[in-house]
């Protein structure tokens, strides 16, 4: 079942402050992605695969073009919906794991992690990921950017998202760690998301990936 | 969802000075806009116009009690004025101007009750004790004066003040302003449950982008009394447009 599908995307960033510079970052860039699969997006830096993860949960506008969401059962093109629909969509639909966590004060892990399920899986989860019980009481702000990493990726993991996007989800992880992310990448896959992501590790990628969006070749 | 408020057409001049140029805006139930921009963008105007304390030169604000959209100068003064008590609210950057500082921190809570009918003494001051904690201020503190009370404690006096009638709408005026920013956070923090666990649609005022991202769904930017972008907090912050959002949020120094 397709999840989602995009087309004819166009993004350009126009740089006010530097003098009107304009940078012409997508063109004609397409991705559908299916129920139990994932598509890794690839390509030297620079070639728009972090612009279009963005474009794809709607944090990013594209200039032009159309991305359609399964949700609900309902396809919905993300390029024209209102605030409350995407909203909506995020908080139901599509997840999103971003390469840096945004601490808030004084929430503690386990409850950064539990807004999306109950205590005890959220427990469960950043055990998993190798944050122990003397961490999860505590807030974010002062751990590892590993660490944070692995908060992040269990507030993701945690819940069953309908697609998922992950941006760089091993960046700053240890091989042990990797390969917890990569199992639970596997076994998200296997429950039916939809997943697409980057992945400069190209062990997490071919360990993780059913097909590769070059977006250099794209371009061409 | 339905919306709550909307704004149409907003004009407001003072002499010379343009203060709201033709702004329109919706806002649903149960969400949260911050409006920004720098001093003298209007924003705080804006927020008066809204909150009905001040007449637009032109256009009109609506709310919707129940019974469909009324525009705000239809109401009159006396239903206008049991709205703002009663089902809206408003945290003032200055919790001097909305507390009385010669009754108790109790009283202060109490007196709101009271305006919204409650007579049971006993359980106005259990749920001013009630209100104290979930602001974490000590309840043994019920019976002091908020002139013993720091800022940050008098701030979150206010706040208890205000949500303590669960009002459906609560509008913000830089409810962290004038504190330091170990306390601010406390106070965001405790904004961001309070409004979550009472699922209130909050109008903010902020200049601090940082207070944006981490409490509203959507984003106003205001520069000259006109709005010159608006959208999803994260895609406004993150994508931003309009030359003027750009200078904004390329303004701030990273932590």
């Amino acid at each position: 079942m397709m999840m989602l599908t995009a087309q004819a995307l166009e993004k350009s960033f126009t740089l006010h402050l530097q003098g009107g510079a304009k940078l012409d970052v997508l063109h004609n860039a397409a991705i559908t992605v299916r129920a139990g699969e994932c598509v890794a997006l690839a390509g030297p830096s620079g070639t728009g695969k972090s612009t279009l993860l963005r474009a794809l949960y709607g944090n990013y506008l594209v200039d032009s073009g159309e991305i359609l969401i399964r949700h609900e059962g309902e396809m919905i093109n993300l390029t024209n919906a209102d605030a409350q629909t995407i909203i909506e969509i995020r908080s139901k639909t599509l997840g999103y794991v971003s390469q840096f966590l945004r601490a808030i004060p004084r929430i503690s892990a386990k409850n950064i992690v539990a807004a999306g399920a109950d205590t005890a899986r959220a427990q469960q989860m950043l055990t998993r990921l190798g944050i122990g019980a003397n961490l999860q009481n505590l807030a974010p702000a002062t751990f590892s950017g590993g660490e944070q990493q692995r908060v992040n990726l269990a507030r993701a993991f945690v819940r069953h998202w309908p697609i998922l996007l992950l941006d760089e989800p091993t960046a700053s992880l240890d091989a042990a760690n990797r390969d917890i992310v990569i199992a639970l990448i596997n076994e998200a896959k296997s429950k039916g998301s939809a997943i697409i992501g980057i992945f400069h590790d190209s062990f997490v990628r071919d360990a993780v990936a059913d097909q590769v969006l070059d977006l250099s070749k794209e371009h061409a | 969802m339905s919306v709550l408020l909307r704004a149409r057409h907003l004009e407001q001049r003072f002499g010379r000075i343009v203060a709201l140029d033709d702004v329109s805006l919706s806002l649903r139930r149960h969400e949260i806009l911050a409006i920004v921009g720098e001093s003298g963008s209007g924003k705080s105007t804006l927020l008066n116009v809204l909150a009905g304390f001040q007449q637009p030169d032109s256009g009109d604000v609506l709310y919707d009690s129940g019974d469909g959209p009324q525009p705000l100068a239809t109401l009159g003064a006396l239903t206008l004025r049991k709205l703002q008590r009663a089902r809206w609210g408003f945290v003032h950057q200055d919790p001097r101007r909305a507390l009385r500082l010669d009754i108790t921190a109790g009283g202060n809570i109490g007196e709101r009750l009271m305006a919204a009918g409650q007579r049971n003494y006993g359980q106005i001051r259990e749920t001013a004790a009630r209100w104290l904690e979930d602001v974490e201020i000590d309840p043994a503190r019920i019976d002091d004066l908020p002139k013993t009370f720091s800022g940050g404690m008098l701030q979150r006096l206010q706040i208890a003040a205000t949500l303590v009638t669960e009002p459906e709408l609560v509008f913000m005026d830089e409810p962290t302003g004038g504190l330091d920013v170990s306390v601010q956070a406390r106070i965001l923090d405790l904004i961001r449950g309070l409004v979550k666990r009472l699922g209130l649609a909050v109008i903010l005022v902020t200049h601090d982008i940082g207070v944006a991202r981490l409490l509203a769904d959507r984003l106003i930017v205001m520069r000259h009394g006109r709005i010159v972008e608006t959208g999803l907090t994260d895609q406004v912050l993150d994508d931003p447009h309009h030359e003027y959002t750009q200078l904004l949020v390329s303004s701030v120094l990273p932590a």
